[in-house]
């Protein structure tokens, strides 16, 4: 009885040597750092890391669907997209799809801060809610926008007969280019009040003494916005406009849910195009190709040249 | 600035087109729901339901898989929200505080994953899900959720743990206190706010993705709100006062929530973005 | 400690529902688990019940697994890629080849046998599903799609239902409604999908397509050629962009439930559907339902008409306990409970076996009583069915490919959205279809 005590005391004095001897070792930077990020590192590297190596893999191999012993075919895949209008097609998509948003996003975004950087009766509030329409799902938005924009019974129909826009009803996405245009304001709808809600705050690290300096030189509020503003807030409009690029680039669920890449495949972008591949057809290995082009033919570059001409401090 | 009448004028009639551009489709989708077929698919529209039915609300609640979906998308995201914060929490830390090998790399990963495309990683996310037997399981959501979240919650929360003194920490750590004790008992109420800004986002990035559980779950029992109403569309029959019951019904929890804590998450939401 | 405890805490928070979600995912050994695609909620709570008295009646447990249509192939190729099929899988005969390949199912031709001498399955339903003289699946209903029409317009414009596509064009051209006098159309002539976001508009142009003796792909000896690019196709594609032209707007996304809603609200004078809106209709609209009738689906001259239509079926994986399925099976085609599976959705669900065709149990459920009419048409149309890659002796092995393509719609929209020559969209689709067997 005695000695089992004993050795118990023992234990648990082991026990709390080693506990002590693990959290001093805690209160060194290298262990303490290696613990407390291990976790992000394992979760990036399983979640991004390693199926990115298997889309590397697959392109370079046809997997049709589910098959075993895929065999290597090397660039034959790189070759054969390449070779495929339906690709280039859809890669010239990409870019109007990308370019449209950005080019409605950014400018409506300003302008919608330099309006709520105005005094007004219910300044906070508004700009408080202004974040709403990005917090709902974009489920929820597109549906709501096919019903208003539904050609039988949308209300957008009724409402352009009413001002002699049209004697009978149109449909939106009966052709390729005013399907592009409504998916497109659609998304800018979602995302506009997003970009007006960083460059306002932006904005408002923007002393006041430099405006009243202008102010007294007698500078137009035009000038100010110019030469003060504008200058101010541009890291912020660039980097927003940066990671809105890259999420252009690869947004799937809006024109998903709008039109299936329809019509014709007239807004069928790039991760549409992969989406029909991998998971309509189960063309697995087209489907990692695209992905890899989409990567390396515009992620890349654009990532690049703008890390190159804005962003370099970002690394460090 | 003070502005003019003139000017003054303008702006509050800026406003109002802002405002009606935003609330009427939201007053649409509301009307739609309280709205019987007929006068829902009339060639002329009503704007204010003549024949107001709770019809649509009984369905979504009663009669569909609705509450099913919801519960998913409560669990996924609170799961992936908690474990956003405990590892983003750390992450922070260490690049705010401690000096390692790797730093540089680190913090290049994160940028990495931020630029990531999503869809690039369907088609392999599916079959590691698939071959982990993860397929059609919500655990496989939770576990991309977390990684759509972790990159905006380490910058986010960088940046609030390198607002806090040195003189504080090193205060705490003469009285003899652990460095885990101190980043638990002295760091986490003083970067609160930006722990609530990670969270919020965190959480909505999770109840709002389509793509992740369209891709990962397939049996309606285990679908989320998202793409469970999108496939009230795609099934056989489409009944849109249904679908803007649902819609209304998913959006009136963010903006409750919203109303609660919108501002803190605006003004967090800002304060990383500017810094960055 | 607090602190620990708080993190705990959160663990627990995160933990425990994940496990609440996680456990009931596997089904218990001795239960029959099935997958299919009857996902709106009534047939699913219908489906529930049925299987809830089988387990009654004999102590095993039927679980069903309701999977989105356009999720159906995806679910099928990661559960055999996994290794986790249910018992019993339905299907229709294109995704029959995809099964096969990957060596999932197993022949059922004693369990057929058996049905077949009890309750007499048409050879005609059945034979979609052989393979080199073995039965692998069992047709269970059929879902059929005649031409349904607005027989109160017909009748009020002194017309009949169309017959010949001459006659389809001129209905259609005369039921273009205002009824309110607005300016604007109520009533469509024919709502025609132009359209490639599901397999509707595919569906339509098919029918169309067979009727006037057009093909896909020829199959010969497991060899498939394309035979798309045909006179017949140009011409029929010809017909039906000039019918396009009664169909309302939103054609191109017109898939089943935006027609069915169409239907529902009662805006088209004639539409290609099968019955899937009658019994709501039934149920929330009785007068218009009346205003309703169904033909077979007109034809050009001189020619017999063909329709979309699936005799949809039941196989068996390799994994099942084939006892148990064969007992639940013989339960199941015993008419009274094969006329409940089929009245989970009434007037859709058609029957496969003489001996549930002619039951009471079927013919009195009170919305197939009151749509006798269009039950008969239905059924009548059933002898008269084709189905992607099945219109010879030989299934085409990439059948599901070329179905789930939306090729045929897509040529389609090519002519009627932009405009291209009948000539040319078809030469694009036969290049399509070329791509797909090669692949």
């Amino acid at each position: 009885m005695a000695t089992l005590e004993c050795s118990s005391q023992k234990k648990s004095s082991d026990l709390k040597a080693l506990a002590s001897r693990l959290l001093s070792w805690l209160e060194r930077d290298g262990p303490l750092s290696f613990l407390l990020t291990l976790p992000s590192v394992v979760w990036m590297l399983g979640i991004i890391g390693y199926p990115v190596g298997l889309v590397f893999w697959l392109s370079l191999h046809n997997q049709r669907s589910i098959e075993k012993n895929v065999p290597f075919v090397g660039l034959d895949n790189y070759a054969k997209i390449l070779h495929k209008s339906e690709f280039w097609e859809s890669a010239r998509l990409t870019v109007i799809w990308s370019l449209g948003n950005l080019l409605l996003i950014v400018p409506i975004g300003i302008a919608i801060a330099v309006v709520l950087n105005l005094q007004f009766y219910g300044q906070r509030t508004v700009r408080t809610w202004s974040l709403l329409p990005w917090m709902f799902p974009i489920v929820v938005n597109v549906l709501m926008w096919r019903w208003i924009l539904d050609p039988v019974a949308g209300v957008l129909n009724y409402l352009m007969r009413q001002i002699g826009l049209v004697d009978q009803p149109v449909s939106f996405f009966a052709s390729r280019e005013t399907a592009m245009l409504a998916v497109i304001l659609v998304n800018a709808w979602r995302w506009t009040p997003f970009m007006a809600v960083v460059t306002l705050a932006a904005m408002q690290t923007i002393s006041g003494t430099l405006y009243e300096a202008a102010r007294v030189d007698g500078a137009s509020s035009w000038a100010i916005f110019w030469r003060i503003t504008f200058p101010l807030i541009r890291p912020a409009v660039a980097n927003t406009a940066f990671i809105l690029v890259i999420w252009l680039f690869n947004m799937f669920p809006p024109i998903w849910l709008m039109t299936q890449g329809g019509p014709g495949d007239g807004t069928a972008t790039l991760p549409v195009l992969i989406y029909k591949q991998g998971l309509h057809l189960f063309r697995m290995s087209n489907a990692a190709t695209i992905s890899v082009l989409l990567l390396v033919m515009f992620i890349v570059p654009f990532t690049t040249i703008y890390l190159v001409t804005f962003g370099r401090r970002k690394l460090s | 600035m003070r502005p003019s009448l003139g000017q003054r004028l303008l702006i509050y009639a800026i406003l109002l087109m802002l405002v009606l551009v935003y609330i009427s489709p939201i007053y649409w989708t509301l009307i739609t729901s309280f709205k019987k077929l007929p006068e829902m698919m009339a060639s002329t529209p009503t704007f204010f339901p003549e024949d107001a039915t709770l019809q649509h609300y009984r369905d979504v609640l009663y009669e569909s898989r609705y509450t099913t979906f919801m519960r998913n998308s409560i669990v996924v995201g609170v799961a992936a929200t908690v474990l956003t914060l405990l590892l983003s929490v750390g992450a922070a830390y260490s690049l705010s505080r401690l000096r390692f090998r790797g730093k540089t790399l680190f913090s290049l990963g994160i940028l990495l994953v931020y630029l990531f495309p999503g869809i690039l990683l369907i088609i392999p996310l599916f079959r590691v899900m698939a071959n982990l037997g993860l397929y059609d399981n919500i655990i496989s959501v939770v576990l991309v959720h977390v990684i759509l979240a972790l990159p905006f919650g380490i910058w986010t929360l960088r940046s609030f743990f390198d607002g806090v003194p040195v003189e504080l920490e090193d205060a705490a750590r003469i009285d003899g206190a652990s460095r885990l004790r101190v980043l638990a008992q002295i760091f986490t109420p003083l970067i609160a706010p930006g722990i609530a800004t990670v969270a919020i986002f965190s959480f909505v990035v999770s109840w709002n993705d389509y793509l992740f559980p369209a891709i990962l779950l397939s049996s309606p029992s285990n679908q989320t709100v998202p793409v469970g109403i999108a496939g009230w569309t795609s099934a056989y029959s489409i009944n849109w006062g249904q679908i803007s019951a649902a819609s209304i019904l998913t959006v009136v929890p963010v903006i409750f929530f919203f109303g609660l804590v919108g501002r803190y998450f605006v003004q967090g939401l800002a304060a990383g973005a500017v810094k960055e | 400690m607090s602190r620990v405890a708080v993190v705990l805490t959160l663990i627990a928070i995160v933990v425990a529902p994940l496990g609440v979600v996680v456990a009931p995912a596997r089904a218990q050994s001795g239960t029959i688990e099935i997958w299919h695609w009857e996902t709106p909620p009534a047939r699913v709570e219908g489906i529930e019940q049925l299987f809830a008295r089988y387990e009654q009646e004999t102590g095993v447990k039927v679980e069903q697994v309701p999977i989105n249509f356009p999720d159906y192939q995806t679910k099928l190729l990661s559960g055999m890629a996994t290794g986790q099929l249910p018992d019993i899988i339905l299907i229709n005969p294109p995704q029959l080849p995809i099964l096969m390949e990957n060596n999932a199912v197993v022949p059922v031709d004693d369990i057929f046998q058996s049905l077949d001498n009890q309750f007499v399955i048409p050879e005609a339903l059945s034979n979609p599903y052989k393979v080199d003289g073995q039965q692998y699946a069992i047709p269970v209903f059929g879902v059929y799609w005649p031409m349904t029409y607005r027989a109160d317009l017909y009748a009020e414009a002194g017309l009949e239902p169309p017959k010949t596509w001459d006659e389809t064009l001129a209905a259609a051209e005369a039921l273009m409604l205002d009824q309110d006098g607005d300016g604007v159309t109520d009533v469509y002539g024919f709502c025609l999908p132009v359209s490639s976001n599901g397999n509707y508009g595919s569906q339509v142009v098919w029918s169309f397509l067979r009727s006037n003796g057009g093909d896909i792909v020829a199959v010969e000896n497991g060899e498939e050629t394309v035979v798309f690019d045909s006179p017949e196709n140009i011409e029929t594609y010809t017909f039906l962009a000039q019918l396009a032209e009664y169909s309302p707007p939103g054609k191109e996304n017109l898939d089943w439930g935006a027609t069915e809603l169409l239907i529902k609200s009662g805006r088209c004078a004639t539409v290609m559907y099968n019955g899937a809106w009658i019994r709501e209709l039934a149920a929330n609209d009785p007068e218009l339902l009346e205003k309703y009738a169904m033909a077979p689906m007109p034809a050009p001259e001189g020619k017999e008409s063909r329709h979309t239509g699936y005799p949809r079926a039941i196989t068996v994986t390799r994994t099942a306990d084939i006892d148990a399925v064969a007992a639940f099976l013989e339960w199941l085609y015993q008419p009274e409970n094969h006329a409940d599976l089929l009245n989970i959705e009434a007037g859709l669900f058609m029957p496969v076996t003489e001996a549930t065709a002619s039951s009471d149990a079927f013919l009195n459920h009170p919305v197939v009583a009151q749509v006798a009419d269009l039950v008969t048409v239905q059924a009548q149309v059933g002898s008269s069915i084709d189905i992607i890659g099945f219109t010879g002796p030989e299934g085409a092995p990439h059948a599901s490919q070329i179905e789930s393509s939306f090729v045929l719609g897509k040529v389609l929209q090519r002519i009627v959205l932009e405009g291209e020559s009948p000539v040319a969209a078809v030469a694009w689709g036969a290049k399509q279809y070329q791509d797909i067997i090669e692949n």
